[in-house]
């Protein structure tokens, strides 16, 4: 049973600019942190209807699976796009920590702190 | 002061160099400037000089030796003008400038190296006249378009304006694949069409317009549905493959093609008001496989009609495509390899991610052999996801 809030964003949160953080500043972070942070997801316009028409949701957790998991008590159907029910990452489905492909980092436990975004790319066929 | 007094002091300032002391500095790692005018250099000029011409000389040179410090020759008919110019250089900072003595004139008594530079007729520098200007394009430059051959999949929304656009460049040899008939819901977006022409195939309809907008670029039309028993001898006579397809097989058809016959892949897709645009070089790494292993079931695709779409993004990335072909061919800038490109039109924002190749990729990954062709079943309004291994007569569509 989730008890952390999950606070949906509809407006201005979605818009900041993703920002380089030095790798030593991350994990110094990653070590003060004691309480699961707080990240903000940008969906695409595709998985927007599963999310109550959101550009983003924000969720809580020290990794990208524990974030993910904690949308999933409010959005089972968008994670449902973007998971497995084994719980792995869709193969039509990308994540971004910021800029970066978690695949370089290390996958779904990739470590995240509270200035991260997650980006979600799903393959798109339209032309 | 007059000229001759200006040049006979320029001559004790500025060293001159014999043509073969020229080529053997060149060689070293001089840059060798021709400063002559275009007709004069159409008639040849010393090979590894680079025709810059006097007229935009200083405006140009910094592009061509960017480093003031690289030692720089002069070159001109005999010696005059190249004294002069090497007078611009010194002013401009470069510190390390000399003249050949006796200049081209020179150079081919002495039975050095010459080289016949591509030369466009009056229509070309006349049509082009505005592209050939930028030292990045030059008469060179657009032969190297001219003699370009581009295979667009789809004359739809992102092979619209990227046809049009390849063609006012004097792209030389387009190729446009597209089964589909022109219907009236296309003409939104794909401006290749027009109203008078619903019910024409396509592919002809692209033909009429490219033909009227630039008759010196030679367009094949390939009126079939692409497959994996039709997509080797497709490309094979092709150079770069421009993906403006609208559905996953005919995707991945296209990756795995051009990966197996070492082409350049640039990748465009679209839906709602946002946009993916990326290139995936010859050999792959990273190739659409390395972005997105498989596509999706039928049930997270969603149908091409209902998906939707607003026709400013495939003009926007189409032509993000098309700019894609134009640095590949003339051999500049950075490409988009192992970048994707969003485009969000809600927003106006554009963002940039860094994409790497994937180790497991069945298909790029060093050694791997090709796998063979996968037609996945044709699920853009289908209720069947599974994909199957292909059979020469499988067909997918491939109209964007």
């Amino acid at each position: 049973m989730c008890t952390v809030p999950i606070v949906i964003d509809f407006f201005s949160a979605c818009h900041r600019k993703l920002r380089y953080e030095p790798p030593l500043r991350r994990y110094a972070k990653m070590q003060q942190a004691t309480s699961p942070t707080k990240i903000r997801i940008e969906l695409p316009e595709a998985l927007r209807p599963l999310a109550d028409g959101a550009a983003c949701v924000n969720g809580r957790g020290f990794t990208v699976a524990e974030v993910l998991t904690d949308i999933g008590h409010s959005h089972p159907p968008l994670v449902n796009r973007i998971l497995t029910r084994g719980g792995g990452l869709r193969p039509h489905v990308k994540l971004f920590v910021n800029q970066s492909d978690i695949r370089q980092r290390d996958g779904l436990e990739t470590r995240l702190v509270e200035s991260d975004v997650l980006l979600v790319v799903p393959s798109v066929a339209g032309g | 002061m007059s000229l001759n007094q200006r040049l006979s002091r320029l001559r004790e300032q500025i060293p001159m160099v014999s043509p073969s002391e020229a080529q053997r500095r060149q060689r070293a790692g001089a840059a060798l400037i021709d400063v002559r005018e275009a007709d004069e250099i159409a008639q040849g000029m010393a090979e590894g000089a680079q025709p810059l011409g006097r007229g935009y000389l200083e405006i140009r040179i910094a592009e061509a030796v960017p480093d003031d410090d690289q030692p720089v020759l002069v070159i001109c008919g005999s010696s005059t003008r190249s004294l002069l110019a090497a007078d611009d250089l010194k002013k401009l900072g470069y510190r390390d400038v000399g003249v050949v003595e006796g200049g081209f004139n020179q150079w081919k008594d002495e039975g050095l190296p010459v080289v016949a530079p591509e030369r466009a007729d009056a229509d070309a520098r006349q049509r082009y006249a505005r592209q050939m200007v930028l030292p990045e394009v030059g008469e060179a430059g657009q032969a190297k378009l001219g003699k370009a051959r581009v295979l667009l999949i789809g004359a739809g929304g992102l092979g619209s304006p990227a046809a049009l656009y390849l063609a006012g460049a004097g792209v030389g040899t387009l190729g446009l694949v597209d089964h589909d008939r022109v219907d009236r819901s296309n003409l939104h977006r794909q401006v290749l069409h027009r109203d008078d022409r619903v019910g024409w195939p396509k592919t002809q309809s692209a033909r009429a317009t490219i033909e009227a907008l630039n008759p010196r670029v030679a367009v094949q039309i390939h009126d079939l549905r692409l497959n994996s028993g039709n997509v080797d001898s497709l490309f094979s006579g092709y150079d770069i493959v421009v993906d403006g397809s609208d559905n996953f097989p005919t995707r991945y058809l296209v990756n795995d093609a051009c990966l197996k016959l070492g082409l350049v892949c640039i990748y465009g897709a679209v839906q709602g008001f946002e946009g993916q645009v990326s290139v995936f070089p010859a050999g792959g790494r990273p190739c659409y496989r390395c972005l997105f292993s498989e596509p999706p079931p039928a049930q997270f695709a969603p149908s091409c009609n209902e998906a939707g779409v607003i026709g400013i993004v495939p003009g926007l990335i189409g032509l993000l495509q098309a700019m894609e072909v134009i640095k590949q061919v003339l051999g500049i800038g950075e490409s988009l390899a192992g970048r994707l490109l969003l485009f969000d039109g809600r927003d106006t924002r554009m963002r940039e991610l860094k994409l790497a190749a994937d180790p497991a990729c069945a298909y790029c990954r060093p050694g791997a052999k090709f796998p063979g062709y996968v037609d996945y079943v044709q699920f853009c309004g289908s209720r069947t996801a599974d994909a199957h291994r292909a059979g020469p007569d499988d067909e997918l569509a491939s109209h964007g």
